[in-house]
């Protein structure tokens, strides 16, 4: 029973490793850049739902996330629009490393503004609401969170595969200038994908809060379980985001079970290893044709 | 050739000279240069950030009373503080930097022995008396047995170990307990004491939990904690793990009579942090209203709304405040700054301080008694435990943030 | 098969195919092809785009394996050796776009062939393979510093010093120009005259014509027919599906334009990489439905032109005009919506987009978030144009052949509904029957008032089209005027660089 037990909750909590994952995979599978910042992005998230909550008195911090995630989205425009794109030309460090300063960014003045200890938790009673279906525990938050992973993914795949946009977004990724030639604004496609995924970014930092704390150092922790999911998932893939999720869940589930909950992390980064050695491009890729 | 020789050596003598005379004049009423490298941010911010403080307020009120007094001279501290980002590397350099560049005669420390042992080792390598405090002295000592310039002053974990069970002794419970540690290498230590202190005291450790620092993930090792039905949870781990597994027992339904979580239950506001969870929960402390101390009441009164209310924060402040007269003090003694007489004035210290007595023993340590504290609905740690190990205000049981 | 030629060739024979069948999934890219060929013959092979000719070649050359069939080639079984051992029965292949280690010179180059060799005969083998490709005073060149033409013989020294039986050149003369072009059949009429038995496999009908002494024609993977180029020639089938039929000829005349608007104005235009200049004050003007062909050889700054006017390259200095408004600093995705297209060297369509995404792509009603499907009208005119997009309107655009390719990617700049499209290279690497209808494509965009900038290497065909003829040579204008009044001298003072 422990057993199954343990697999529900890792699958679920999977589903939450998905979401935080989501906006690395888009902006990888898009842009083709690695965002280091997106672990300070997903905290982020979660620091401007506590403002926010502050300045309006109250509220749920999961409705005041779609707020807060509007004006991420807002406020990375123009990080991605003038600072990041106009050094992507120059090959893939360089936009790295400005990823790389602007997650210090964060991390500096989130303690500045909110000191290093951790952001104080929401007490609202899905966070820590349990059920208990036939003896297998479910936390209601994964289950929330594994939701919006799954709704997030869906609605993605139909902007990227049904819309306009999504055809300027593919047509920019396979080739930025030939894109040019049918009238596509590469830099400010990319700036709106960075939206995006700073967007999906900030609900998750909420979902991270809600189910675990944030603090202003934590991001590095989450960019490293989020780079986890996605090579394991297929670099870029959406759909493999969230099987990716899900196999870090059960991964860490079962190591916890088996080995021991102290190796955990040891075994999903000992599980990446190994898959990037397997299957370079990970598992959810197509082997590239002969 | 012969006469060029005879200048070079006229002018390393007289370089000699002005270099020897320099230090030896250094007690005209010159300033007196102290230096600090504290985590101001980073992880360690929090705890940074009061231990400052209080070096600040100790250098400015003797300041204000002219300096300190010696060689027939009043001498005004100068008090230089960096902040070394928790990070252990920078925290050394700057320490190195502080004597060689700023020219510190002494060094105030960091908090925690991440940070304190490599300042301290920079510290007995340029020969420079160095004090810390927020250093558990067996944490200290464990590091190198053998400190010349390096002084510490904090609780003896065999003596903190011990008060979690001594407070369970004034509640009703079943005496079984589960351990919640880290992999760092003060939740291994701590693991250990409880463990072998748990069966002298008349306790079971029933369960014990360990995970990876930073671990997010706290369902499995709650379930078994819960399972093996202990009344007593006692937890050595840092805030984010504190949070992730008080809402993995409140997820759980498990609401155990007495929880302690040291290091992590030590934060400022940790019932806010914790959105509630966290009211009832205990924690060894050095500092709290009604330990007896004598300027307990002043300390509260002008500090405790600036920290956040009458907790470890509060506490770390005091001893700041403590370790730099106690620096002071002995510079007095010495009656000047020679590293090895200030140092050695530092090891006879014998005398009451804000945070009480402080006498070294050996390793250079000078133990703190702690005393345990339960979060209140004020945001305060309110002690359960005094010094000598009997009752103080009554323990609230079961923890109420869980019900 | 003519039977009279056979006989007058040598005896035995090198290749031996029956049946031979090779399938990829579901489909058969050569089906039971029978082909001998025997010792010093030189064969050539033909056929549009996607006839296996490809496919076949790289049986022929034990890069693959046949699915079914007999094929013996020096007399081996080709089905059993292992892949990529032909090299030691004596098959070279020289490659379509050579790749030569660029940092080692040219005899190093030569030399890593040889090493099939036993070490005695390398030097010989690596002297006498420069000396048949004329490389003997250029071995010391870095490959990486050589021209196309010089590019090529390396090529066919590489295969040489393999001291191979059987030589198969893949489509070696793609890229030259004609006075290259000559020299390159000579060479091959040299490597064939020491004795060698040579397969090509050619676009360039010229080629074919000038070189083989047989030639064989492949359709949807099989054996259409056999014969000397002028039996081929004459047959109506091969006419049909790769000459062209004459008719078509017609359809590239133009009627003579009235004189419109002046759409695009170049004055003075230089642009470059790094510190590489390679564009040097060019000068020009397209009126409404005009047709202006820039004609250059290899390296004169033709695409280097084509990218500038569309903003993918910086301009130096100078100024281009578009429409009356000075466009020179004007990022391309702004120069395409406001009307000004260029259908790219080597298309650059979105390969794993559907033909219908990539030509929606192009539509003005694209723009911004949200999918408008009420303006198809645009996408008519293309359907109109090209109705076989139609069909393939599902298909992933990366696997077309590489003539519907080029319709999508004309297409596709149709659809943004320009004013002036430029074509860079529109015809290179195609068959000859499909860059007519290229071009009669682009002879209906420039009657329906579209001004067209033509670069092209289909030197006579884009004269002819032309209403304005521009020529480019080492980055500046040698040439610039009316086709009555460009001669084959100014061609050949471009081309050969003769003054």
């Amino acid at each position: 029973m422990e057993f199954v037990n343990n697999a529900v909750s890792g699958l679920l909590l999977g589903g939450l490793y998905a979401v935080a994952a989501l906006g690395l995979s888009l902006v990888f599978g898009t842009m083709k850049l690695v965002n280091l910042a997106h672990g300070q992005l997903l905290i982020l998230g979660a620091y401007l739902t506590a403002m926010l909550i502050g300045l309006f008195g109250g509220g749920d911090p999961l409705l005041v996330g779609v707020a807060a995630a509007v004006l991420l989205a807002v406020v990375v425009y123009p990080l991605q629009r003038y600072i990041i794109t106009p050094v992507m030309a120059q090959g893939e460090e360089p936009p790295m490393t400005v990823t790389f300063g602007i997650s210090v960014v964060i991390t500096t003045l989130l303690i500045i503004v909110f000191t290093s200890s951790p952001l104080p938790t929401w007490a609202v009673e899905y966070a820590t609401t349990q059920w208990d279906l036939f003896g297998i525990r479910i936390r209601l938050i994964y289950l929330i969170a594994t939701v919006i992973a799954l709704v997030f993914i869906l609605a993605l795949m139909w902007l990227l595969k049904r819309t306009a946009f999504g055809r300027q977004v593919r047509a920019a990724s396979i080739d930025a200038e030939a894109a040019g030639l049918v009238g596509i604004d590469v830099k400010k496609t990319y700036a709106r994908v960075m939206s995006m995924s700073a967007f999906v970014a900030a609900i998750a930092g909420v979902l991270i809060a809600l189910s675990f704390s944030v603090a202003p150092t934590t991001g590095t922790g989450w960019l490293l379980r989020a780079f986890t999911v996605v090579v394991i998932g297929g670099l870029g893939s959406l759909p493999g985001t969230l099987f990716g999720g899900f196999i870090v869940g059960l991964v860490e589930a079962a190591g916890a079970a088996w080995v021991g909950p102290q190796y955990r992390d040891v075994i999903v980064f000992g599980v990446l290893v190994v898959i990037l050695l397997v299957r370079p491009n990970g598992l959810f890729t197509k082997v590239a044709k002969a | 050739m012969k006469k060029k020789m005879l200048v070079a050596a006229a002018v390393v003598a007289a370089a000699g000279l002005v270099l020897s005379g320099c230090s030896a004049s250094g007690g005209a009423g010159d300033d007196i240069v102290i230096g600090a490298s504290v985590p101001l941010t980073g992880p360690l911010g929090t705890m940074g950030t009061p231990v400052s403080m209080g070096y600040q307020a100790a250098v400015d009120e003797i300041n204000a009373a002219g300096g300190v007094d010696f060689g027939g001279a009043k001498h005004k501290i100068k008090l230089v503080i960096q902040d070394n980002a928790s990070d252990p590397a920078k925290a050394s350099s700057q320490a190195k930097s502080l004597v060689l560049d700023s020219k510190a005669v002494a060094l105030l420390g960091p908090v925690t022995p991440p940070l304190s042992i490599p300042e301290a080792t920079v510290a007995d390598q340029l020969k420079v008396p160095f004090l810390t405090s927020i250093t558990p002295i067996r944490a200290f000592g464990g590091a190198n047995p053998n400190w010349n310039y390096a002084w510490d002053v904090f609780f003896d974990e065999l003596q903190m170990t011990q008060t979690q069970f001594q407070a369970s002794d004034l509640i009703n419970t079943n005496k079984k307990v589960v351990l919640f540690t880290d992999t760092e290498e003060d939740g291994v230590v701590m693991g250990k004491l409880w463990e072998a202190n748990a069966p002298k005291l008349g306790y079971t450790i029933v369960g014990r939990e360990t995970f990876a620092v930073d671990n997010a993930n706290f369902s499995s090792q709650v379930a078994a904690a819960k399972k093996s039905g202990a009344d007593i949870v006692i937890a050595q781990v840092i805030p984010p793990e504190a949070i992730g597994i008080l809402k993995e027992m409140k997820a759980q339904g498990y609401d155990p009579k007495a929880i302690f979580m040291e290091k992590g239950g030590n934060t400022g506001n940790f019932v806010k942090i914790t959105g509630g969870l966290g009211l009832g929960v205990m924690a060894a402390n050095w500092f709290a209203e009604g330990m007896g101390l004598a300027r307990e009441k002043e300390f509260i009164d002008k500090y405790a709304a600036k920290i956040g209310g009458i907790n470890s924060d509060l506490g770390i402040l005091v001893c700041g405040y403590s370790i730099a007269n106690v620096l002071a003090d002995a510079i007095k003694v010495a009656g000047g700054t020679d590293p090895a007489k200030l140092s050695a004035a530092i090891g006879k210290t014998n005398g009451d301080y804000a945070i009480g007595h402080i006498q070294f023993t050996e390793g250079h340590a000078a133990p703190l008694k702690v005393i345990q504290t339960q979060w209140d609905s004020n945001n305060n740690q309110v002690m359960v435990l005094n010094l000598e190990g009997k009752a103080a205000t009554p323990i609230v049981t079961p923890e109420a943030g869980l019900k | 098969m003519t039977k009279g030629r056979l006989m007058t060739t040598s005896t035995a024979p090198i290749l031996v195919a029956e049946a031979v069948t090779r399938t990829f999934g579901g489909v058969t890219a050569v089906n039971k092809v029978d082909l001998v060929v025997n010792e010093g013959e030189l064969v050539g092979i033909m056929g549009p785009n996607g006839a296996g000719k490809s496919t076949f070649f790289s049986l022929v050359a034990g890069a693959r394996k046949p699915s079914s069939g007999k094929l013996y080639v020096c007399g081996k079984d080709f089905s059993k050796i292992s892949l990529g051992d032909a090299a030691r029965y004596g098959v070279g292949l020289a490659h379509q776009i050579p790749k030569p280690f660029r940092k080692l010179t040219v005899r190093q180059n030569v030399d890593i062939a040889s090493y099939v060799l036993p070490r005695k005969r390398r030097k010989a083998a690596v002297d006498y393979a420069l000396d048949i490709s004329g490389l003997t005073d250029r071995q010391d060149k870095m490959a990486g510093d050589l021209g196309l033409l010089e590019l090529k013989r390396l090529e066919i020294a590489r295969v040489l010093a393999l001291e191979p039986k059987l030589v198969l050149l893949d489509e070696v003369a793609a890229g030259l120009n004609e006075a290259d072009l000559d020299e390159l059949v000579a060479l091959v009429r040299k490597v064939h005259a020491t004795g060698k038995t040579v397969i090509l496999v050619e676009h360039v009908q010229e080629v074919i014509h000038k070189l083989a002494e047989r030639v064989v024609v492949l359709e949807w993977g099989s054996k259409l027919t056999e014969g000397t180029p002028a039996e081929v020639s004459k047959d109506p089938r091969v006419v049909e599906i790769y000459l062209g039929s004459p008719q078509n000829e017609d359809a590239l005349k133009r009627q003579p334009t009235k004189a419109g608007e002046t759409r695009l104005k170049v004055d003075g235009l230089s642009a470059g990489y790094g510190p590489v200049k390679v564009l040097n004050d060019v000068t020009f003007d397209v009126a409404q439905g005009e047709i202006l062909t820039v004609l250059g050889a290899n390296g004169a700054g033709k695409t280097t032109l084509a990218k500038a006017l569309e903003g993918m390259v910086k301009t130096r200095s100078g100024s281009v005009v578009f429409k009356g408004e000075v466009v020179t600093d004007m990022p391309t995705f702004a120069r395409q919506r406001s009307g000004l297209a260029l259908v790219p060297e080597g298309r650059r369509l979105f390969g794993d987009l559907t033909v219908r995404e990539n030509l929606r792509l192009g539509l003005k009603s694209e723009r911004g978030f949200k999918a408008s499907h009420k303006d198809q009208s645009p996408l008519d005119t293309v359907y109109e144009l090209f109705p076989k997009l139609t069909e393939l309107n599902d298909r992933q655009a990366g696997q077309l052949s590489g003539g519907e390719q080029q319709m999508v990617a004309v297409g596709r700049a149709l659809a943004g509904e320009p004013d002036v499209i430029i074509f860079d290279e529109l015809s290179l690497g195609l068959a000859p029957i499909v860059v007519d209808r290229l071009l009669e494509a682009v002879v209906k965009i420039a009657n329906s008032g579209i001004s067209v900038v033509l670069i092209e290497q289909n030197i006579h065909k884009a004269i002819a089209v032309a209403d304005k003829i521009l020529v480019l040579k080492r980055g500046e204008v040698v040439f610039s005027g009316k086709p009555k009044d460009f001669s084959e001298e100014e061609l050949q003072r471009a081309y050969l660089g003769a003054e």
